[in-house]
């Protein structure tokens, strides 16, 4: 018999189960009522596919990147539009008169037959223009600084694909052109005998090198190289120096400056007494080969840059 | 919440799109609402679960609150969707079997015992469809959902006093359901008031109108 207390008495038994609490006696029906329907409820449903896809994917929220979607929507178009080319074409001949049908045809065939003549005509001259038209398009690209390594075709191949994609970032450029110099890998076949160099410079002795700076090497790299090596001093640099303009001074003046005579004095610790010296005895008898030399070194005289352009004044 | 990590963290994560904190979510709340829609008699409950959660996925970066919030949030949808379900399919939800008829007639000592022995699943699925679509409501939602008076009333969009008077009713209609066999059920009288001997009937009510 349901009486009003009875249902108070639910009401609290009720409310006892649902908060974990002692149930007062005469309502273990609604306690198995709700054991019963929470036992029920336990293993979770089926997801259908949207679900399951959102459970393994998540949602992403990062636009930054092309999602495949968006990317297939160019091509779409693209295979779209020679369709709606032709069937423009097709509308627009069959609504044309019969003399545009023969204007237009004959219009075909004249040029069928130019290109086939053409074609014929110039066989050898097509792959001349492609590879005119590819560096054309290579010097076209550029857009920045780094196509001018050997790989022109595939940085230019990289940058019109990002710029066909989407809004292209900076950033993904610079990303992807370590990418592009991958198949550049042959280049360093060529720099290990650069290397080699360097360590062939440490055979050089201090006392070859004090004889000055060898044939072809600049003065500037003579010194540099003995700083490198610990080697030069003010007082070997100034002799240096010094010898190498009472070199050029002789070669201007007599033509003749023994270089092997030189350095000799260089190397000694004693170094302009003989300077002067040994040139004056040693000048009249090798005189073409050193000329060579100084005349190549002494060369840099230009003065005559003198002559002002008069501008025009304007009159007809 | 069952929820392995920080609830904040999880919520976070969830809100940033983060596949294992939906999953997390999921794992937690699907059993709930996937029986809370089964048992209101739904023809696909599991496809029913998916679009509720997947409303739930989408619309989680406009949410803020704690765990019960949550909760709340994720049953009102659930029950929108439900509802949505009942006017969309214009019938009346199946198991319309009178539940008297099958409740075995077995003695016992314990009550509880008794009574546990004589519900099962389908019997519980046939003592909810023995209950008015409002009466359900409130009590799946209490029991399932763990939510209070006031957030079924939200969820439900009743008042509060309304809710209160739907618990009870539907209490007593399981008390009269699941007395001992041979007891007297003076409360009948009430519960043919309310079901009008409809055992499962989607009545306008049901529709979540206020």
């Amino acid at each position: 018999m349901t009486t009003p207390a009875d249902v108070r008495t639910d009401e609290e038994a009720f409310a006892a189960s649902l908060a974990g609490r002692p149930v007062p006696g005469g309502a273990q029906h609604l306690i198995a009522f709700t054991h019963a329907v929470r036992a029920g409820a336990t293993a979770p449903g089926r997801p259908n596919a949207a679900l399951a896809e959102l459970l393994a994917t998540g949602l992403l929220t990062d636009t930054s990147e092309p999602s495949t979607r968006t990317a297939g929507r160019p091509a779409r178009a693209s295979r779209k539009r020679p369709r709606m080319l032709l069937t423009t074409l097709a509308a627009k001949i069959a609504s044309a008169g019969v003399v545009a049908k023969a204007a237009c045809a004959s219009g075909v065939v004249a040029v069928a037959l130019t290109g086939a003549a053409t074609a014929g005509a110039l066989p050898g001259q097509d792959a001349a223009v492609l590879e005119s038209g590819d560096s054309t398009v290579v010097t076209g690209t550029p857009d920045g600084t780094e196509s001018t390594d050997g790989s022109t075709d595939t940085t230019t191949d990289t940058t019109t694909d990002t710029t066909d994609g989407t809004g292209d970032t900076p950033a993904d450029a610079v990303v992807e052109e370590p990418a592009v110099a991958e198949p550049v890998v042959e280049e360093p076949v060529d720099e290990e005998p650069t290397t080699e160099e360097p360590v062939a410079a440490p055979e050089l002795t201090e006392e070859e090198w004090a004889t000055g700076p060898a044939e072809g090497q600049t003065f500037g790299d003579w010194v540099s190289q003995g700083a490198h090596n610990g080697w030069s001093t003010g007082q070997r640099v100034s002799d240096a120096a010094h010898q190498r303009n009472a070199d050029r001074q002789a070669a201007r003046n007599g033509g003749t400056t023994p270089a092997p005579v030189v350095r000799e004095p260089a190397a000694a610790p004693a170094p302009q007494q003989p300077v002067t010296e040994q040139p004056a005895a040693v000048a009249p008898v090798p005189a073409p080969a050193p000329a060579a030399t100084g005349s190549g070194t002494a060369s840099g005289n230009g003065n005559g840059n003198a002559g002002g352009n008069g501008n025009g004044n304007g009159r007809k | 919440m069952a929820t392995g990590p920080a609830f904040d963290d999880v919520l976070a994560a969830a809100q940033a799109g983060a596949a294992w904190a939906f999953e997390v979510l999921y794992r937690d709340l699907s059993p709930a609402v996937t029986g809370y829609l089964r048992l209101h008699g739904a023809l696909d409950p599991d496809d029913l679960a998916s679009e509720t959660f997947l409303a739930v996925f989408r619309g989680l970066g406009g949410f803020s609150g704690d765990e019960d919030a949550l909760r709340s949030w994720v049953f009102t949808i659930a029950h929108r969707r439900l509802v949505d379900d009942w006017r969309r399919r214009s019938r009346r939800p199946q198991l319309a079997d009178d539940a008297g008829d099958v409740l075995p007639e077995t003695a016992g000592g314990d009550v509880e015992d008794d009574v546990l022995a004589r519900l099962g699943t389908e019997t519980v699925h046939r003592m909810c469809a023995g209950l008015p679509a409002d009466q359900r409501s409130v009590l799946l939602l209490r029991v399932l959902a763990d939510l209070t008076v006031e957030q079924v009333a939200e969820v439900m969009g009743r008042s509060v006093g309304s809710v209160k008077a739907l618990q009870r009713r539907g209490l007593r209609r399981l008390r009269a359901e699941l007395e001992p066999a041979g007891a007297p059920r003076t409360g009948e009288a009430d519960v043919t008031t309310e079901g009008t001997g409809a055992p499962l009937s989607a009545r306008p009510a049901m529709t979540g109108a206020r």
